[in-house]
Formats: C-alpha cells, structure tokens, sequence
C-alpha cells in the first residue's frame, strides 16, 4: 500500500523534485567515511577500522536495530514498541549528525516515568559542558542504550511479573 | 525536603533551559542557523522559479545543502518571503516554542517534563541542534503530539506524515502503524502526505502570486507616497 502511494506521491510531484532529490543523495553519501557521521559504522572507521569493516558494522547494527523494531512490535506494549521505533528512525538511518541525539529525550522521558532515574544519564554523557571530552563512540552507545532499554522496559510492563530480571531469567 | 524538590525544579529546569540555549545562540557568531539557511535558500530558489535543489553538491556537511523531501518545501515557503536573517531568527523562536510545546505534549508525569526541559538546557545535540536551526525540535513536537495520540488516528497519522514530509527516517512511524495494524492512521498519514506532495506544485505558483501581489502593493503605496 505504501509503495503504490508513493507512487502516487511522485505522479502528484512531478518526477523532476523526487529525481533531484534521490541523484542529490546518490551523489553525497558516502557515510561510512563522512566525517562526523556517528553511526556505528561510521564511528568503528574513525576509530581506525578498515571501511569495508566498518560497513559490516553498520550492517549488523541496522539488522539488530530492525530485529528489535520488530520484536517490540510484538512483546512490548504499544507506547515502548512506538518510542523504539522513534530512536530506530534515527539509528537505520546512513548518516546519524549528533544532534540527532536530542530525540533520545523522548524515551529518557519513558524511562523516567517508569522509574528508570538512571536513564537522565543519557543526556548528561553528551552535555554541552563534556564537549571535547565526551568521545564520538558514546554517541552510537547511547543511541544502542536507550533502544534496547526502551524495548526491555516496555516488554517488562506487558508482563504480568513485575521483575525485570524475572522477565528476562525465563 | 521532596517538597523543597519539588518547588526547585521548575526553577532549575528554567535556569538551565534559557542558559543553554541562550549561551548557545550567543556564541554562535557566524554559525547561527547555519542548517537553516540551506533551508531557506531552497525556499528562495523555488520561489524565484529555480529548483528546489542544488546539485552541485558532492558531500554532506558543507554550506547550503539541502537534501529534505520535496514535501518538506511548503513548510519553508513562507521563509522564504523573510530575509535571512529575520527568517533565522523567525526559525529559532519557532523552534524553541515547538519543542517547548512538546514538552507540554509528552503523557508523562509533570516533574518527569520539567526533567526533560532541565536536561535539554543542559544536552549538547538539543542546544546544538536549535543553534543550527535544524529541524530536530519540530520532529521532536511531531513525535510527542504522536505519542499522546496513539489511540487517536487522526493525531497519530496527521503527525506520523509532518514527520514523513520533513524526513524520511521518522516515515518509519507509518511503517509501525501499518504493522501494529492502526489502518486508519495509516490512511490518514498517507492522504496528508498526498496533499503535501500536491502543495509542491501548488505552492510554487501560489507563493510566486503572493510575492508579486507584496511587491505590487508596496511599489504601488511608494509611488502614493
């Protein structure tokens, strides 16, 4: 349904927007090697990893990212499923700036309702006052952090025990 | 002493809101909006009747690339009307007030918002993010209203497509509305995108009308005058 509407999108646009916007984008992504792309792809190369490497990085966090958009869809509740599908839009994405990061307040907002206080760390680790001390591997870690929190809180409330560790024992 | 608490974080979640954010855009200099204004030379070039893109572009990062949707387009129409600067500064006001009002928006406790507007003040990727002039508080206003609505498909699909229009990646909710089965905020999502896509072409011709009828009267009460 979705692919026939964007055709349908395009039909309405006009093919030459949508063709400039897709050449525009063939032409500059180059994201494993971007600089200051904070993907986990991106990250692992600027730390010294070979790119061909670094992609199959980025690779396997994108599946597990999908892996667990879709296993929140199924075992979470539906808020915790729609807050992990709000930081996958930013992880599968080939280019992640560190601004993006300013989204993850929605799930830190999640957490702390569910009384994860731990969870105001996530901000904090890329304070402003941390600039130039926080390194650009924290981005993709807290990014990774907040998403399977997320998931794991949200399965957790689904569940009629209460105990996270009892949840996850079984 | 949870008393004390409780009546001291609003204040501190203001005082560390309006320094982060003001420290950010005082020390900008030059780089004040420096992603927004990408925005509104597209918003300028489709209204001078130019594309919306330019393709000489060969990497991400550097100044005045534009590389949203078309359907993100209407949205800027109108800075595009505003100089750089006042559309800048017009921007940043929008920005701050959008994720202020998505604050407002989360279905969470209230100390859990003042918590969240404290930790922006302090966030790096927030007070990055609006002295850029990026789009990040308008997605997050977009995400919130969306999570308020879960249950409401109107709410969810109108909101799920802005997010949609502005960027690809955040079209994702759509894709987890089809998949947790919420139909009707799928439909509603896609017929606003439509409509969106329709105002690309609508709008070039619209705002180029409103641009001549402006000129047209100020020529006109200057020649009065």
């Amino acid at each position: 349904a979705l692919l026939g509407l964007a055709a349908l999108a395009t039909i309405l646009v006009g093919p030459s927007a949508w063709t400039d916007f897709l050449t525009l984008l063939r032409t500059v992504s180059e994201p494993i090697t971007t600089e200051h792309n904070f993907t986990p792809g991106a990250v692992a190369y600027q730390l010294g990893v070979p790119a061909a490497t670094a992609s199959l990085v980025q690779l396997v966090s994108t599946v597990g990212v999908i892996g667990i958009f879709l296993a929140a869809i199924r075992l979470a509740t539906g808020e915790a499923s729609y807050l992990v599908t709000v930081v996958a839009s930013q992880l599968v994405s080939p280019i992640v700036w560190d601004h993006y990061a300013m989204l993850l307040l929605l799930p830190v907002a999640y957490l702390l309702s569910a009384g994860r206080w731990w969870a105001v760390a996530v901000p904090l680790v890329t304070a402003w006052p941390l600039v130039g001390v926080t390194p650009p591997v924290v981005y993709p870690i807290v990014f990774w952090v907040t998403l399977v929190a997320t998931f794991m809180v949200g399965r957790a409330a689904r569940d009629p025990r209460t105990n996270l560790s009892e949840v996850y024992a079984s | 002493m949870m008393q004390l608490a409780r009546t001291a974080l609003p204040v501190l979640a203001l005082l560390s809101f309006v320094s982060g954010t003001g420290a950010a855009v005082a020390a900008a200099g030059d780089t004040l909006g420096f992603d927004f204004l990408a925005y509104h030379q597209a918003a300028v070039r489709l209204l001078d009747g130019q594309p919306l893109y330019d393709m000489s572009f060969a990497a991400t990062g550097g100044f005045g690339l534009f590389y949203y949707p078309p359907t993100f387009a209407p949205m800027l129409l109108p800075f595009g009307l505003l100089s750089a600067a006042t559309a800048t500064w017009t921007w940043l006001v929008v920005s701050v007030a959008a994720f202020l009002v998505g604050v407002a928006a989360l279905p969470v406790s209230r100390s859990v918002r003042w918590w969240i507007v404290l930790l922006a003040g302090l966030s790096f990727p927030f007070v990055y993010a609006v002295k850029l002039g990026q789009v990040g508080p308008v997605l997050f206003l977009a995400f919130a209203i969306a999570w308020r609505t879960l249950d409401r498909p109107t709410g969810l699909g109108l909101t799920g497509a802005v997010g949609a229009a502005i960027k690809l990646q955040p079209g994702l909710v759509l894709v987890w509305a089809l998949l947790t089965r919420r139909w009707t905020a799928v439909v509603v999502g896609a017929v606003a995108l439509l409509v969106a896509a329709d105002r690309v072409r609508r709008d070039r011709e619209g705002a180029r009308a409103v641009v001549a009828a402006v000129t047209a009267t100020l020529s006109r009460l200057l020649h009065l005058s």
